[in-house]
């Protein structure tokens, strides 16, 4: 176990070093000069070329990648070029947010989700099931921005019970964690239906019925834990696609997140902002893989974790 | 089941308990933005550009002079001022019993001081135009020279690059330091600014006018405009700054909230390059048959619903120095056929550059419209912010069109798409005769008055009759705020000035 999750840690390196060379190119070569943006177009050639020195843009894009991976490794994550923040204070500062809204997006996911397919499952064929599948194509096919603007008219504009944007309470996350949520619920619901309905036609489930076990205790006990495998991989995806930010719930309610700090450094081709944030995402994705995996094995004991 | 429900409720419960009301009171004010403030100190070394400027800067500092709602140069914290008879020195007055948020009171050095540094910026350059050095004549009284004369200078003054700072308090921590605690003589003092979320400024009881009326101002970013409006409409924040106005006509509808607009200091141009490998390179008759297929109503109809001033020479209607009786190219589709036969077009693709989803990426698509009813095969290579800057300055577009700021409000402004020296922006976008432009521009700067005007008349109508340009309207400023809000202005550069607000 240990020397597992020693190997699957150490994976992270060439993972973060392989994702970083790779971004840092894309956006060496991608339109737009930095320094030029930053002065402004009063400034002339020789100023820019004189911040562009300063930046360090005057030498190779490798050179440049070293120079800065050897600074990461010192602890030193940069200032942004756009706002002269420090990188890693900033992106620490806006973790819980991101964290705030993708947690509670991800419970009220998985909470409804799973349990709506649980029913929709042992209620095959019925109204609920009916319902259960309707919603979840509805949540499905609707688009983040437009659900969240109408939960906005509804919640913030006719009702008035909640903010319309910004963070500083429980209350400013409630519906972010709907809109972000949605789409979510919608796969968790499908997911744990089917793979469900897959577990209950097995052998063990018709022998266990034959023993005479209760319906409580072949649902919880038997068809439950063997149909949860895919349902927890699925949740470990889904959230780990929120720690890195969900760009569209953040821009329209205007939370200060992870996913608001990256467009906007990409946008300004803020390099040490987009470096930085990129490679606690790529850490933070890989542990909740990592946790994932490791809830399979617990869950399903036949599951070796391998050396 | 139930069970599942009731701990979904409870979960709602527990979290409207432990919302904080959010305590509105009258002595604080909640403004909306879209685009985040993230520089305090005006003589930073890698520039502060206008959303700096517009909330936080400007009611954190005071310049030299101001420049009000109307354009108008007014008393700031010099309370007089003259020029002398060679137009290089200009005389400043200063204000008594000025203080510094640190509770120091201002001195001639500071302004000094303060002149001295703007004037050096990649920005300064640009915005004190001529400047040569600042210098102390006594206590209250400094005398600014220029190496040249230049007739808008006062404009300068009222600029960013005017602000005056504390000296000593820069002495002491170094421009960083300044930024993390900014030191105005402004209504209000920077309390914190939390990256991404809220700007806190509270009143400086001690400013020279008077306390301002509003204790607490809370500045949020809101970058979606729909959610803006909601915002506001919610009573989550009491003024949005610079709604589109399609968001104000949403709002016509709304209680208790209203909005207004006035001119800017800018101007949006559609910019023809001369640039070999585009039609328009090297074809005067192509170039007329675009300036003339533009129908510039239909343009001011589809993207500001009719708001806008339309313009016909590349400066405000606001701007000083500004000429009359100049050439008018009419829209006249008939005669934009007949130069386009006349021309070399072999129906070559004709690319007008714009930045993606702003309203001039609208008047793009409407004059893409309007172009190939006359048969140019136009197309609209609509891009971010980013690609768009190197491909304007790298010269790779057809047509390019923008909205351009005069930060100063002056006729000189023009000249940034005509300048033949080492600004980068128009390395690569130099037209047979813009040596020629230029030149007067130059001469401009030197002269008053009506000589002045004169010149400048003479610079526009030959971009008229080269069809470089063609301008389109001037830009609108808006605000909209809460009706109980009384002393909202909308002035040319787009900056709120929170001392004249108060609640009714």
């Amino acid at each position: 176990m240990f020397k597992y999750v020693a190997k699957r840690l150490l994976w992270l390196i060439p993972v973060v070093i392989g994702i970083t060379l790779f971004i840092f190119v894309i956006l060496s070569v991608a339109p737009g000069d930095p320094a030029q943006m930053i002065l402004g177009m009063d400034a002339s050639e020789a100023d820019v070329e004189k911040l562009r020195a300063e930046m360090g843009l005057d030498k190779p894009v490798l050179v440049q990648y070293i120079n800065y991976m050897a600074n990461v490794l010192r602890g030193n994550f940069g200032t942004s070029w756009l706002s002269g923040y420090k990188v890693l204070p900033e992106f620490l500062h806006r973790l819980p947010n991101t964290i705030a809204l993708g947690t509670l997006a991800m419970f009220f996911a998985a909470v409804l989700g799973i349990s709506l397919g649980i029913v929709a499952a042992i209620r095959q064929n019925t109204v609920i099931d009916y319902f259960s599948l309707a919603l979840a194509v509805l949540l499905f096919s609707l688009p983040a921005f437009w659900f969240g603007l109408m939960t906005q008219i509804l919640f913030c504009l006719n009702l008035g019970w909640l903010p319309a944007s910004g963070v500083g309470s429980a209350k400013h996350f409630i519906l972010p964690a709907l809109t972000l949520g949605a789409n979510v619920l919608a796969s968790q619901l499908r997911m744990t239906r089917t793979s469900m309905l897959d577990v209950v036609k097995q052998d063990y489930i018709r022998t266990a019925r034959a023993k005479g076990a209760d319906e409580r205790r072949v649902v919880f006990k038997h068809v439950l834990r063997n149909g949860m495998l895919p349902v927890v991989t699925q949740v470990g995806i889904s959230y780990a696609s929120c720690m890195g930010g969900s760009i569209v719930t953040e821009s329209v309610f205007s939370i200060p997140g992870i996913g608001s700090l990256l467009i906007n450094a990409v946008k300004a081709r803020d390099i040490p902002v987009v470096m930085g944030s990129i490679i606690f995402v790529a850490i933070i994705v890989g542990l909740i893989n990592l946790l994932v995996d490791l809830l399979y094995a617990w869950i399903d004991p036949r599951v070796k974790l391998s050396k | 089941m139930k069970k599942l429900v009731a701990l979904v409720m409870s979960l709602c419960f527990i979290l409207a308990l432990m919302t904080p009301a959010f305590a509105e009171t009258k002595d604080s004010l909640i403004i909306g933005t879209g685009t985040e403030a993230t520089k305090f100190f005006p003589a930073d070394a890698k520039g502060t550009n206008t959303n700096d400027y517009v909330i936080v800067i400007a009611n954190l500092y005071d310049s030299v002079v101001r420049m009000n709602a109307q354009g108008e140069i007014v008393p700031c914290l010099a309370t007089d001022w003259s020029v002398s008879e060679d137009g290089l020195c200009y005389t400043f007055t200063l204000r008594e019993h000025v203080k510094f948020h640190d509770g120091s009171e201002m001195t001639a050095d500071d302004v000094v001081f303060s002149l001295d540094m703007g004037a050096n910026l990649a920005s300064g350059k640009a915005l004190m135009i001529n400047y040569d050095h600042a210098e102390k004549v006594d206590e209250k009284t400094v005398n600014v020279y220029l190496t040249a004369p230049y007739a808008g200078f006062i404009n300068s003054m009222a600029s960013r690059v005017a602000m005056v700072f504390s000296k000593s308090h820069y002495e002491a921590v170094g421009p960083e330091g300044y930024q993390a605690n900014p030191i105005g003589t402004g209504a209000y003092k920077l309390i914190s600014a939390v990256s991404g979320d809220t700007i806190t400024l509270e009143a400086f009881d001690d400013y020279w006018a008077g306390k301002p009326a509003i204790k607490n101002i809370y500045v949020k970013m809101i970058t979606d405009s729909t959610t803006q409006t909601i915002a506001l409409e919610n009573g989550d924040i009491d003024l949005l700054m610079s709604p589109s106005i399609s968001s104000c006509m949403l709002l016509d509808t709304s209680k208790g909230v209203e909005w207004i607009s006035g001119s800017s200091a800018g101007r949006v141009t559609m910019h023809i390059t001369s640039n070999e490998g585009n039609p328009s390179h090297d074809d005067i008759n192509f170039r007329r048959a675009v300036q003339c297929a533009v129908n510039k109503e239909e343009v001011i109809l589809g993207a500001t619903d009719g708001y806008a001033t339309q313009i016909d020479i590349d400066m405000g209607p606001n701007y000083s120095g500004r000429p009359e009786g100049y050439d008018v190219v009419p829209y006249d589709v008939e005669k934009a056929k007949e130069y386009l036969a006349a021309s070399n077009y072999n129906n070559e693709e004709f690319t007008i550059l714009v930045q993606a989803g702003t309203v001039y990426d609208t008047v793009a698509q409407i004059i893409q419209a309007q172009l190939m009813d006359i048969g140019i095969n136009c197309v609209v290579n609509a891009v971010d912010a980013a690609t768009f800057t190197d491909l304007w300055y790298a010269g790779k577009y057809g047509a390019m069109i923008r909205n351009t700021n005069s930060s100063l409000l002056d006729a000189d402004g023009f000249l940034n798409f005509f300048m033949a020296t080492d600004y980068a922006a128009t390395n690569n976008n130099q037209h047979p005769r813009t040596q020629e432009i230029y030149d007067l521009g130059m001469q401009a700067r030197k002269a008053q008055g009506e000589e002045r005007k004169a010149l400048y008349l003479e610079a526009v109508n030959i971009v008229t009759e080269e069809a470089y340009e063609v301008p389109l309207f001037a830009s609108v400023n808006t605000l909209a705020f809460n009706s109980n809000l009384q002393g909202v202005e909308v002035y040319p550069l787009a900056s709120v000035y929170l001392y004249n607000m108060s609640w009714k």
